[in-house]
C-alpha cells in the first residue's frame, strides 16, 4: 500500500510516549499485531527476538518506529499501514520495555556447541554460517543462521532443537506430491501456481511439476525435515549449540 | 478476402467518428468495442465467434504493447473501425493500430508528484464519443482528446489531488456527456458522480454520494461524521438507455474500519445508485453493506439484464458484491429481489426481505483483530463479471480468504489517509481463488475453476462458448461457457489485473488483455 508523493520517509527524530495509557495501548496493538511472530513477552518466535538492549535493525526510536510502518523489505516483516503515526509510536514504546527485561544469559559453552554444530550434530549439512573469511558455507534446505543470535531469543533456538516443527518460516511447507502413474515426491514447496507445482526434495532435487499429471497434494505446516535433537544430543549439549548458536551475532 | 481488408483498413482511414446512436446499438457491430464493458449494460459479452471452443487451442499472439510503467496495466481498450485506445500507467494513452499494434499517437499528461493514493498510479481505460477519447487521469481531470492525433481538446479538473481526490476509471460516454466517478475513499473526500459536456467540457452536474447537512440522507451519520464520508466512485457504471439511469456503485464510508466515529447506515456507501442521465437525479439507490467496517466498496460493474426471474420476464441489475453476496434488483426502481453467497462469509445471516443484511454479532474490527470472512478485498472486488446471454450464467472472477480486521484510531485530516484500522491474512489458511459461473436469477453455482491465487482479473464471455479471464500468476486462460472445462492456457508472466476485450480486423476475430505490464492481442493462428 504505497503512498505515492508520501512514501519518503525522511529520517527524524522520534520521542517515543511514556505515559501508561500510551504503553496500554502499544500493548493492545502489539498483541493484536506483532506477538504472533514476535512472541507475547517480545522474545521472537518466528519473527525477531525484540528483548534485547540493542535491536540491530532499530538503533534509534526513529528507526524503529520505521521499521514497524513500513517493515523490512525481503523479510517475512511486513509495514504495520493500517496503524496511524502515533499508534506506530506507541507500538515502539511497548516494544522498548521488552529491551530492559532481563535476558536469559545463554548456559552453556559456545565452543563446545561449535563443535557440536559441525561434528556430531551435522547441521552445516541444512544450514549455512559465515566460515572465518565471512563466506556463507553450508547446506540451503534450512535458515540460514549465520546472525540468529541477534534474531532469536535462547527460549525459541532450544525449541527449533528439540521440536523443529513447532515455528516454520511461512515460506517452508512440507509438500508430498503422489502422481497419477504412482510415486511419491517429498520435500518443500518452492513455488506453485494455477497449473504447476514446484517441490525440491529432501535431496535437493528440484521438480517442476504439470498438476495435470498428479493424484493428490498433501501439505504440512507443521511438518520440519529437520531431526529433533532431543534424543541426539544430551541436555547439556544442546545448552551447548544454544550457547554457539546465541554467539552468532549481526556485526554493529 | 483482401478486398475485404482493404475496404475495412479504408474504413478505419475516414470514419472513426462515433455518434451516441452507435453505442447505443454496440452489439450491432461487435467487431468493435466502443465502450469500457463493450456494451452500455455492462455485460462483457461478444456475439462474435469466429474464435470458438472447437478452435480455441489454435489461439496465439498476434501482438505485445509494452509499457515503460512500474505498475501494472489495467487498461480495457475501447476499439473503433481497426484502432484501438489504451491508457497505461501512470498518465499515458496510446492510439494502436489495432492489426498490428503499432502505436498511432501518445499523449502523456504532467502529473503533480504530490498525490494523495491508498494504492498505485493505475487506470482502466478511455471512453470514444464523436471525434474525441475521453480519459480520467490520476490527479482527478477530465480530459478530452482528438480520436485522429491525441491532441487535447479540452481539460477539466473535478478534485483537488492534494486533498485526496484521484481517478483511475474509464469514463462513460452517453449522448453528449461524459461521465466519471472518482477515487480518495481512504482519504475522506466527499465522493460524486460527475457529468460533463463531451464537446465543451462544461459541468453539467454533480451529485454528491454521501449527503451535506439539511439533505436526506444526512440522518445516517452520527455527528458531522458526512464531513469526512468517503463514497468514492471509482469503477465505470452502467447505462440503461430505456430509463435513462446511470447506475454506479458506491465505494466504503470513511475511516474504513473503524466505525464508532460515524455510528447509522452512513447513506449512500456501499451501494448502487441509479441517476437521470439529463439532471443527474437520484432515482434510486440500493445498500448493500450499511454501516460498513470492512472497506467492502459496491465499485462492480452493474450488469443489466433483461432475463427472467422466477419464470417470469424481468429487467434487472446483477451483481457480485464485495461483501460475499450475488444479487438481483429490479432495475427501474432498485428494489430488492434476491441474494445468496457466492463465496465463504460470516458476518451475516443472510439477507432479509427487504434487502438488508441480518448481521452477526462480533463482526465488527478489533484492536487485537477480527477474523472474518470475506477478506478486505472482498469476495471480488473491482474486476468486471460477465454475462452471457446465451448461457444465461453471470461469470464472476472470486477471493476465497478471511483476515484479521483491526480497529485503530481516526482522526481525520483533510490530504492525510484516513483508515481506522486495516487487516492482515490469516496464516493458517492458503487463499484461493476461482472463475465461478452462478444462474442467473438464483446465483447458484453451476461451475467453478479453481485458481491457485486470489482472482484479479475480469471475465469476457462470447458467443464462441467461451470465457476468458486470467489468473494472478501470468496465465491467460479460456474455459468452456457451459462446463468451464479449461480449453487453452497461455503463460504471459505477470498478474493478470485487467479485463479482456475482443474484436475483429482485417477478417480474424482478435482477444485483447492486458497481462503485468504488457496488452497482448490473441488471434488464431495456422
Amino acid at each position: 500500500m504505497a503512498v505515492h508523493g508520501q512514501d519518503e520517509k525522511k529520517k527524524e527524530e522520534v520521542v517515543l510516549p511514556t505515559a501508561s495509557e500510551d504503553l496500554e495501548r502499544g500493548k493492545k496493538l502489539y498483541d493484536g499485531s506483532c506477538q504472533l511472530c514476535h512472541g507475547p513477552l517480545g522474545d521472537g518466535g518466528k519473527g525477531a527476538n525484540l528483548a534485547q538492549a540493542k535491536l540491530p535493525r532499530a538503533q534509534t526510536d526513529g528507526d524503529l518506529a520505521r521499521v514497524i510502518e513500513i517493515g523490512i523489505p525481503g523479510t517475512e516483516m511486513p509495514g504495520a499501514w493500517h496503524m496511524t503515526r502515533r499508534e506506530v509510536t506507541q507500538v515502539a514504546a511497548y516494544v522498548r520495555t521488552f529491551g530492559k527485561t532481563t535476558r536469559e544469559a545463554a548456559p552453556g559453552d559456545a565452543g563446545r556447541g561449535r563443535s557440536l554444530y559441525f561434528g556430531k550434530g551435522g547441521c552445516q549439512g541444512c544450514h549455512t554460517t559465515k566460515n572465518p573469511e565471512g563466506v556463507l558455507a553450508g547446506g540451503l534446505m534450512g535458515p540460514d543462521l549465520s546472525v540468529i543470535g541477534s534474531r532469536r531469543s535462547v527460549a525459541h533456538l532450544r525449541e527449533a532443537l528439540v521440536d523443529p516443527g513447532a515455528s516454520l518460516p511461512d515460506y517452508f511447507m512440507d509438500t508430498t506430491v503422489s502422481m497419477k502413474s504412482g510415486g511419491k515426491i517429498n520435500g518443500r514447496r518452492l513455488n506453485e501456481e494455477t497449473f504447476t507445482i514446484v517441490v525440491q526434495d529432501y535431496g535437493g532435487k528440484v521438480h517442476v511439476i504439470d498438476k495435470t499429471n498428479v493424484a493428490e497434494v498433501v501439505k504440512d505446516r507443521k511438518k520440519s525435515p529437520m531431526p529433533s535433537y532431543g534424543g541426539k544430543l544430551s541436555a547439556s549439549e544442546i545448552d551447548d549449540v544454544v550457547s554457539f548458536l546465541v554467539s552468532l551475532q549481526e556485526a554493529r | 478476402m483482401r478486398l475485404a481488408t482493404a475496404a475495412l483498413s479504408l474504413a478505419a482511414a475516414v470514419s472513426a467518428q462515433v455518434p451516441y446512436e452507435r453505442i447505443l446499438e454496440a452489439r450491432k457491430e461487435p467487431h468493435n468495442w466502443l465502450t469500457y464493458s463493450g456494451t452500455y449494460d455492462g455485460q462483457r459479452y461478444s456475439s462474435l465467434n469466429q474464435i470458438h471452443a472447437g478452435n480455441v487451442k489454435k489461439l496465439g499472439v498476434a501482438w505485445v504493447q509494452q509499457s515503460g510503467a512500474t505498475e501494472p496495466t489495467q487498461t480495457s481498450p475501447i476499439v473503433v473501425d481497426g484502432t484501438m485506445y489504451i491508457t497505461e500507467p501512470p498518465n499515458v494513452v496510446k492510439a494502436l493500430d489495432a492489426l498490428t499494434g503499432t502505436v498511432i499517437w501518445t499523449y502523456k499528461k504532467t502529473i503533480p508528484d504530490d498525490l494523495r493514493l491508498c494504492c498505485s498510479r493505475v487506470n482502466r481505460g478511455v471512453a470514444v464519443l464523436d471525434d474525441m477519447v475521453y480519459y480520467t487521469s490520476i490527479d482527478a481531470h477530465m480530459i478530452a482528446l482528438d480520436a485522429k492525433t491525441g491532441r487535447v481538446r479540452w481539460d477539466v479538473s473535478f478534485g483537488d489531488h492534494k486533498l485526496g481526490y484521484s481517478s483511475t476509471n474509464a469514463p462513460l460516454a452517453i449522448k453528449g456527456k461524459v461521465i466519471t466517478g472518482v477515487g480518495g475513499g481512504e482519504y475522506g473526500i466527499r465522493g460524486f458522480v460527475d457529468a460533463y459536456d463531451a464537446k465543451t467540457g462544461k459541468r453539467l452536474w454533480r451529485t454528491h454520494t454521501v449527503p451535506a447537512r439539511g439533505e436526506p440522507g444526512v440522518e445516517t451519520w452520527a455527528g458531522k461524521s458526512y464531513e469526512s464520508g468517503s463514497g468514492s466512485t471509482w469503477v465505470t457504471g452502467s447505462y440503461d438507455p430505456v430509463n435513462n439511469l446511470v447506475i454506479w456503485g458506491v465505494g466504503n464510508p470513511g475511516p474504513d474500519w473503524n466505525g464508532d466515529v460515524r455510528k447509522g447506515d452512513n447513506l449512500y456507501t456501499d451501494s448502487f445508485i441509479a441517476l437521470d442521465g439529463g439532471t443527474g437525479e437520484m432515482k434510486w439507490f440500493y445498500q448493500f453493506t450499511p454501516h460498513d467496517t470492512h472497506d467492502w466498496d459496491a465499485t462492480q460493474v452493474p450488469v443489466l439484464i433483461d432475463g427472467t426471474f422466477r419464470g417470469q420476464p424481468r429487467k434487472m441489475v446483477a451483481t457480485a458484491n464485495r461483501n460475499a453476496f450475488y444479487y438481483v434488483l429490479d432495475r427501474a426502481t432498485g428494489k430488492y429481489l434476491h441474494a445468496k453467497p457466492y463465496v465463504k462469509q460470516t458476518w451475516a445471516r443472510g439477507i432479509d426481505d427487504n434487502g438488508r443484511p441480518m448481521m452477526l454479532p462480533g463482526t465488527d474490527p478489533t484492536v487485537e483483530g477480527n477474523l472474518l470472512y470475506p477478506s478486505l478485498a472482498g469476495g471480488t472486488n473491482w474486476f468486471s463479471p460477465s454475462w452471457s446471454p446465451k448461457h444465461n450464467l453471470f461469470y464472476v472472477p472470486v477471493r476465497e480468504e478471511g483476515a484479521y480486521y483491526y480497529k485503530g484510531e481516526a482522526e481525520f485530516k483533510p490530504g492525510a489517509l484516513f483508515n481506522g484500522g486495516g487487516q492482515r491474512s490469516n496464516p493458517a489458511e492458503e487463499p484461493y481463488g476461482a472463475i465461478r459461473a452462478l444462474e442467473t436469477d438464483s446465483g447458484n453455482l453451476k461451475w467453478e475453476f479453481r485458481m491457485k491465487t486470489q482472482a484479479s482479473a475480469g471475465i469476457l464471455s462470447t458467443a464462441g462458448d467461451i470465457v476468458f479471464s486470467g489468473t494472478g500468476q501470468g496465465d491467460v486462460i479460456a474455459l468452456h461457457a457451459a462446463t468451464g472445462e479449461l480449453l487453452w492456457k497461455f503463460k504471459g508472466g505477470g498478474g493478470v489485473i485487467a479485463a479482456p476485450v475482443t474484436y475483429l480486423v482485417g477478417g480474424k476475430q482478435y482477444i485483447s488483455l492486458a497481462v503485468g505490464r504488457a496488452l497482448f492481442a490473441f488471434t488464431l493462428v495456422e
